[in-house]
């Protein structure tokens, strides 16, 4: 059933990918329909800071530093926004401040024109400046005389850029405010915005897990992905491209090829849009249009709502209070059905109260465990689960590649269901650890299913110092196992029900262990992972006489059942009940005919069922002892179990 | 027949009442469970062990034992007493098929009979193929019922189902020492080899 499930998805997005090959190949043949619209896709500020960058300069040089802050204003050129970047009040660290738009695809030697209407007052000093992958393109100063002013600059785009970018400063600590920035070809046309997958997936959450189209997501991506290489981050095995960094909404700018959106959809990957710069400027009122305008696109499956909003340390670019997070949340969760969810830096750290006041605002979490260090990633999941049990994604960064596999399962073995490599332009220029994230996507992908199998954790205990995640999928039961420790350890793994003599199968290594009754044995030579399948294992039924309730001659039995091994107990019953009288008052129980067997359904490993068995125990009283027989049986007869349970009364 | 009916032991339930109306607040009402003299023992390949007890019963409730059972480590006591079974030997229960009840607030204390095996809390006999030094670590778990009325009363309401009481456990075969009758036969035989193999090194001398 699960398999028909997931061809009919391949089917369908290999239906999706052909479509959309063929119409972005189409749209890239083709200049796009012209018009006197704008490349920028939030030239009035009217959605914050979505599609745009900011920075400080500081006296101190220190990133981050210094008195200028972002803010929306009312005061406005046109729409309900400008952006206003100004020095706070007695603020002496101002030297000088920019907003910058994400990275522009380039079209090679095309003519442009960028117009910003500028309000500054008589005397400050602003600068509208554009940069180039190949170079600086062109600079103008501002004029400032407290009126809106407009301000022109024309530009030719060199054969070898591949994007640039437009950045506004304030040189001044009089506020600045900026509205309409526009950006044409040299023309003045713009292709029109263009979304060829348009709508709303279905993304959710249940418990610990992020469903998207029905079904447990393992998100597994890069951050900062440029349209260019959208290819090659799907062919490391990722299914998910965050969009912090160079492209926050991602939708961001019309340049007549089909939109990024367009280019991760038809890549069979998906995306996640950033809001983190717009909810840094204190304005929950703005996310309802943010949502509106970046969130219906096929491709997107959560949204970003910041970037480490519990960042007090770093008050400008950063930190959000709690009561502001929560209001942006729930503004946008007015305009959007998908989950919304933040990167809680100090969980990797702190402690839980930092984080607490956060959690109204999300769905679920997001963490940035950093470093070689594995023990502050165990502390983020077990902090954020301690607050709230939601699904939790993570940020990774590039460690040694040795460590970047057992760390992406230490990552799941500590309940994690998704993974993020910051960033891809990183990765992309190291070999060694751009290898080691496709292995572990990779083989992530292929445990998917058991990732997200039955858990039977209980049922499974490993060598002192090593990790387990056990899960039962498809017919067979899987343990990933991580050592984070340099140490060796070898050992021995107990499993509830192992048969002497079956086999273990090391994936991923073309190794095999044969179990002894009760376990295995393996070792680790230091900081590793080990993953094991047990195919087709066999199982082990018990029972317990758990309630007896009612009237002497109508006595209900609550026979708890439970599959205490690692394998299926399909179309489990209780086969019979048998009672042996062994004191007490003489009497007879009698069960119904036709009772048994007592069907208590299908059991994966670790699971439990209740059967409920009438008894007539009249005659007896409580006197009156029996030895009691529980027979259990399933999988047609292959499993059967008697459990026997002496002294027991009516 | 019950031969070991036990009623309770007046003055460990005078002295735990007396201690519970002490108390600020009450602890979690938990029996208690006690091997002795030790909880791991040793024996050699066909010999027999046993374990005597100790049961503290600091509940409200009348205790009836319902299945006793030694489990190799790591013993999965719930949802359902899942137990993997010892390899060097088998165990056999006692206590159960004595069924002693224990009254609410008191205890019961047996050594193992190592003769008639009739008092203890079971028995282990180790296979006489067993291979010294081998050992099964794990626990001695009891499954027990709670009433709020000795069972045996006639009209004993049962309050508590199929709950696990369990002590840390091990068996150790050793190797055993030769007996006497043994020794004397080494002593003998002995000297009849060395005498052997000193003709057989005159012989290969001669050889060469």
């Amino acid at each position: 059933m699960q398999a028909d499930t997931f061809a009919a998805d391949r089917n369908t997005r290999s239906r999706r990918s052909a479509i959309s090959t063929f119409l972005l190949c189409l749209m890239a043949g083709l200049p796009g329909p012209a018009s006197a619209q704008n490349i920028l896709n939030n030239g009035g500020f009217e959605t914050g800071l979505m599609c745009y960058g900011m920075w400080t300069w500081s006296v101190t040089g220190v990133d981050f530093a210094g008195d200028y802050r972002f803010t929306l204003s009312t005061d406005s050129h046109s729409g309900a926004y400008s952006l206003q970047i100004a020095c706070i009040p007695g603020g002496t660290d101002c030297w000088r401040a920019a907003v910058y738009t994400e990275q522009i695809p380039a079209m090679p030697n095309q003519n442009y024109t960028v117009n910003a209407w500028v309000k500054c007052p008589t005397g400050g000093g602003g600068l509208i400046y554009v940069n180039s992958t190949a170079g600086s393109l062109a600079g103008e100063w501002l004029t400032c005389n407290a009126n809106w002013t407009s301000n022109s600059v024309n530009f030719q785009v060199g054969p070898a850029a591949a994007t640039f970018s437009i950045y506004v400063y304030n040189y001044g600590i009089q506020p600045m405010r900026i509205d309409d920035l526009v950006l044409t070809y040299g023309d003045g046309t713009a292709p029109s915005r263009i979304n060829l997958y348009p709508g709303t997936r279905s993304v959710g959450v249940s418990g610990q897990n992020v469903l998207v189209d029905g079904a447990p997501y393992l998100a597994l991506g890069f951050f900062d992905v440029p349209r260019s290489d959208i290819f090659l981050v799907q062919a490391t095995g990722a299914n998910t491209v965050h969009g912090l960094g160079s492209s926050s909404g991602a939708d961001c700018f019309n340049v007549g090829s089909g939109s990024y959106l367009d280019a991760i959809y038809g890549a069979h990957m998906n995306f996640v849009p950033d809001s983190s710069a717009a909810s840094k400027l204190d304005a929950p009122g703005i996310f309802p249009t943010i949502m509106q305008t970046f969130g219906p696109h096929l491709a997107n499956i959560a949204w970003f709502l910041s970037d480490e909003p519990d960042l007090v340390e770093v008050p400008v670019f950063e930190y959000i209070p709690p009561a502001t997070f929560v209001a942006e949340g729930n503004a946008a969760r007015g305009a959007t059905s998908l989950p919304l969810f933040a990167d809680m830096q100090h969980a990797a750290w702190s402690v839980a109260a930092d984080d607490v006041p956060y959690a109204p605002g999300i769905d679920f979490w997001m963490a940035e465990p950093y470093g070689p260090d594995f023990s502050s990633l165990r502390h983020a999941t077990s902090l954020l689960t301690s607050i709230s049990p939601r699904p939790i994604w993570l940020a990774q960064d590039l460690i040694d590649a040795n460590l970047i596999v057992p760390k992406a399962y230490w990552a799941i073995v500590n309940g994690a269901t998704g993974i993020f490599y910051f960033t891809w332009p990183v990765f992309k220029q190291s070999p060694g650890q751009l290898n080691a994230a496709t292995q572990a996507f990779s083989e992530l992908t292929t445990l998917e299913g058991a990732i997200f199998g039955s858990k039977m954790d209980a049922l499974v205990t490993p060598p002192g110092g090593i990790a387990t995640m056990s899960r039962f999928s498809r017919g067979a039961a899987y343990i990933m196992a991580v050592n984070p420790n340099p140490q060796a350890v070898q050992g021995k793994f107990s499993v509830q029900g192992i048969a002497a003599g079956q086999q273990v199968s090391v994936m991923f290594e073309s190794r095999t262990l044969t179990a002894t009754a009760g376990g295995f044995t393996d070792g680790f030579a230091g900081v590793g992972r080990h993953v094991y399948s047990i195919a087709s294992p066999n199982t082990t039924l018990t029972a317990s006489i758990a309630n007896k309730t009612g009237a002497t001659a109508a006595r209900d039995w609550s026979i708890l059942v439970f599959n205490a091994g690692i394998g299926a107990a399909n179309n489990t019953a209780i086969a019979n009940l048998a009672f042996t009288r062994t004191g007490g008052t003489a009497c007879t129980p009698k069960v119904a005919p036709g009772t048994f067997p007592l069907s208590v359904g299908d059991l994966v490993p670790g699971a439990t069922a209740t059967g409920n068995v009438t008894v007539d125990f009249t005659g007896c009283d409580s006197t009156s002892k029996f030895t009691v027989a529980v027979s259990l049986s399933a999988n047609s007869g292959a499993t059967a179990a008697t459990i026997t349970s002496a002294n027991q009364r009516y | 027949m019950n031969i070991l009916r036990w009623h309770g032991n007046v003055l460990a339930a005078a002295f735990l009442a007396a201690s519970a109306g002490c108390l600020s607040a009450s602890p979690i009402e938990t029996p208690t469970l006690t091997l002795i003299p030790s909880p791991d023992l040793s024996g050699g390949p066909g010999s027999t062990v046993g374990w005597g007890f100790t049961i503290v019963n600091n509940t409200a409730d009348y205790l009836e034992f319902s299945s006793s059972q030694f489990c190799l480590a790591p013993v999965l006591l719930t949802p359902v007493l899942a137990c993997t079974s010892p390899v060097t030997g088998v165990y056999h229960d006692i206590i159960v098929g004595n069924d002693p009840i224990i009254a609410p607030g008191s205890s019961l204390s047996e050594d193992f009979d190592p003769i008639g095996f009739t008092t203890g809390i079971g028995f282990f006999d180790v296979n006489p193929d067993a291979v010294p030094p081998s050992s099964d670590i794990g626990q001695i778990v009891l499954i027990y019922d709670g009433y709020a009325q000795d069972p045996d009363s006639g009209n004993a309401t049962q309050l508590l189902f199929s709950v696990p009481l369990a002590a840390d456990a091990s068996v150790t075969t050793e190797a055993v020492a030769p007996e006497p009758a043994t020794a004397g036969f080494v002593a003998t035989a002995l000297p009849i080899l060395a005498v052997m193999a000193r003709q057989a090194r005159r012989r290969k001398r001669r050889l060469t």
